[in-house]
């Protein structure tokens, strides 16, 4: 008797095994089969995606798959994300990252890696930009997210004022010929005695051009913090030039005396990614259309200010992960999806096929009918790679604290910069 | 006898009087304002909105913030959502927190400094740091998504015992709950006749910060509720905040909106808290 249960228990074990065995040798989405996804997003995301997921092309690629949409603000949203990931459930199959954030998750892990099977993420990227690629890419080449959107930094300016303070910006060489212009452009106009044209909002705005947007970079190849010294000391050095300059008008970003000051005339340039070019358009500044202009940063700085990636949390079963896949290379690769989600939320594209699209060779009429796509674009390819950390998130909320004092002039450059050094040396120890 | 004033005191009692009104008035006005401008700002077309110096009085914009606002969200559902929580929450909390404070404050029984303690402990620790066991809890009985995480942990709260504890220790005799237990009543009558009346001011306080503590709960909400139907009023117009494309118009028309019943509440418990209070100390409830 006791052999025949032995027996049985043996069939039962083979069988199991074998079933499991086969179970996981489907590593393919089966598009016969229905299936719901989720997408965590933030801010806009989800009026662009659900008019891709809406698209005759897309159902017919996907006619079982239901794509359902969950948008909080953007701080919100990625509070939520870190909640669900540290408590390994909740999250949904697939997660929107803001660039500021792809760090903490490389540090934290908790993201599929897509760079292996059956994702194989590498081929599917290969036509995506490659700087932000490489900021979702680990030291150890995982792959945790694809960018969807990305922000190449432009210096926008508005023509009105620099042709009446004599100036061009089209095509500034340097920092400190910036800062020349910026002399002229701060002006009182009406001769009351107080300025009422400023240059720029603040210096805060400006430290993250000549650092790459503050995307990896913090550390040498070596591992030595803020190394080189002198390309963080420059930084701080052009900020306290531009204070002392007198050539900002000292606003907090966001505020609404900021806001106020894209349409009011009250600065006359702005550094941000391309995206910014749709917030002033949509609602920041509608009403001056026409008079803003985009060009490359003062020496010809290259540096992303945003951008969203697309993700699968770990914690999600494989039969779910194979869909949110297909979502989310349809949504990256897939060319009319990115030219969907540019018309709707100027959200630039990351697919590098589209930048030779018609699209991008179109007069803006915002921006005075100049080709506003084409220069994002070519400042998009220039960008270049780098892998973020898992200490970045440390290194440059640090780093902000040593700006900021030299701004305010509460310390010397050199004494915010050995501060700010000891501090992450400490922190990451 | 009464000393009469001279006209020079009546003066300075007169311009005394003027100055305290004007310095509270000025004061009053630094509180009011923001609800004002939440309100000019909710009539004011979107583009019309952010000016240097603010704008001061309403504007056209109210009938296109109101429909952009149901555009984007469904609002009456997340005001039900809001309020319904925020009901419940607060009977619930009212209830448990007033049982527990009766037994800490009327009955002797083992352990009960011991846990009256503990209970007090709790409040020292940062709310946050239990958000992920919450989180898995919530996870593991299947409570996502619905209304329950976000009221029934907290019904027993330890603001809430420790705040009725205190309260019913000093206003409730003794000789009162003797006197209704010889009468025959049961404890529990006891409760329901005798404590929650007396204890009507505290209630009181309870129940208020209970109902704006949980319509304003933002981060319980945020990971708790998944879809926008199921979203409280903080959440559903915190999703409005866009990065490309911010309709602040919506957003202004909603918080505007979501104020109303806070204000009814607190209207309606300030009231409850004062007279209550007052007529304790013309009565000096016995100790």
């Amino acid at each position: 008797m006791k052999s025949v249960i032995g027996l049985l228990l043996s069939f039962m074990l083979l069988s199991t095994s074998l079933f499991a065995g086969g179970k996981q040798e489907v590593k393919k989405y089966n598009p016969d089969s229905p299936v719901t996804i989720t997408l965590g997003g933030y801010g806009d995301l989800e009026t662009a995606y659900k008019a891709v997921v809406e698209s005759k092309d897309f159902k017919s690629k996907y006619p079982n798959m239901k794509v359902k949409f969950v948008t909080n603000d953007f701080a919100a949203h990625h509070d939520r994300l870190t909640t669900a990931i540290a408590a390994g459930k909740g999250a949904f199959e697939v997660e929107a990252i803001e660039i500021g954030y792809i760090a903490k998750f490389v540090a934290n892990g908790g993201l599929t890696d897509l760079s292996g099977s059956p994702f194989n993420a590498k081929d599917a990227v290969k036509n995506i930009v490659k700087y932000a690629v490489s900021n979702a890419t680990t030291k150890d080449g995982k792959i945790i997210a694809v960018p969807v959107d990305i922000a190449p930094a432009v210096m926008f300016y508005r023509k009105s004022l620099t042709d009446k303070a004599g100036v061009d910006l089209s095509d500034v060489k340097s920092w400190d010929e910036y800062i020349k212009a910026g002399r002229k452009l701060t002006v009182d106009k009406n001769g009351d005695g107080k300025i009422d044209q400023y240059a720029l909002t603040s210096p805060e705005s400006v430290w993250e051009i000549p650092l790459n947007g503050g995307k990896g970079g913090w550390f040498s190849s070596g591992g030595n913090v803020l190394e080189p010294k002198e390309r963080f000391i420059n930084v701080l050095n052009l900020v306290k030039k531009i204070r002392k300059a007198g050539i900002d008008a000292d606003l907090d970003a966001w505020s609404q005396s900021w806001l106020a000051s894209f349409k009011t005339g009250l600065v006359a340039t702005h550094f941000s990614g391309a995206w910014w070019g749709g917030a002033l358009r949509t609602w920041v500044a509608p009403k001056e259309k026409g008079d803003w202009r985009v060009a490359y940063p003062p020496g010809k700085a290259l540096a992303s200010i945003g951008g969203t990636y697309l993700s699968i949390p770990e914690q999600i079963s494989l039969d779910k992960k194979l869909p949110a896949w297909e979502l989310i290379k349809y949504l990256t690769t897939n060319p009319a999806a990115q030219l969907i989600t540019f018309k709707k939320i100027d959200a630039f594209p990351s697919l590098t096929t589209i930048f030779n699209d018609p699209v991008m060779d179109e007069p803006v009429a915002y921006f005075g009918n100049q080709k506003a796509r084409k220069l994002f674009a070519e400042i998009a390819l220039k960008i270049p790679e780098s892998s973020v950390s898992k200490y970045d998130v440390i290194a440059r909320d640090i780093w902000i604290t040593a700006v900021t004092n030299v701004i305010i002039g509460k310390s010397s450059v050199e004494a915010a910069y050995d501060k700010a050094k000891k501090q992450i040396e400490n922190r990451i120890q | 006898m009464v000393k009469k004033r001279s006209a020079g005191h009546t003066l300075l009692w007169k311009v005394s009087g003027t100055l305290k009104y004007l310095v509270l008035f000025g004061v009053s006005l630094i509180f009011i304002y923001p609800f004002y401008y939440v309100f000019v700002l909710a009539t004011r077309e979107r583009g019309n909105m952010f000016k240097v110096p603010p704008p001061f009085w309403f504007g056209h914009g109210i009938v296109d913030n109101y429909n952009s606002l149901l555009k984007n969200l469904p609002f009456w559902r997340n005001m039900l959502n809001s309020t319904g929580i925020a009901v419940l929450a607060t009977f619930t909390t009212v209830i448990f927190c007033t049982m527990a404070g009766f037994a800490f404050a009327k009955y002797k029984f083992k352990g009960e400094n011991f846990l009256f303690n503990f209970i007090l402990v709790t409040l020292a620790i940062p709310q946050l740091l239990g958000i992920i066991p919450f989180f898995k809890m919530m996870v593991w009985f299947n409570w996502l998504n619905t209304w329950f995480p976000l009221f029934i942990p907290t019904m027993a709260n330890a603001f809430g015992i420790f705040l009725m504890r205190q309260y019913l220790a000093g206003s409730v005799p003794l000789d009162l709950l003797d006197a209704a237990r010889i009468d025959g009543i049961g404890e529990f009558k006891i409760l329901v006749k005798v404590v929650f009346p007396l204890a009507k001011p505290a209630i009181a306080v309870l129940g208020i910060s209970t109902f704006i503590g949980s319509w304003n709960n933002f981060f319980g909400a945020l990971v708790i509720l998944r879809d926008k139907r199921a979203y409280t009023i903080p959440v559903a117009l915190s999703s409005l905040l866009g990065i490309h494309n911010i309709d602040f118009g919506a957003i202004m028309m909603g918080t505007a909106l979501s104020l109303v019943p806070l204000l009814v509440i607190f209207l309606f418990f300030s009231k409850q808290i004062i007279s209550n209070l007052l007529a304790g100390s013309l009565k000096g409830v016995a100790r």
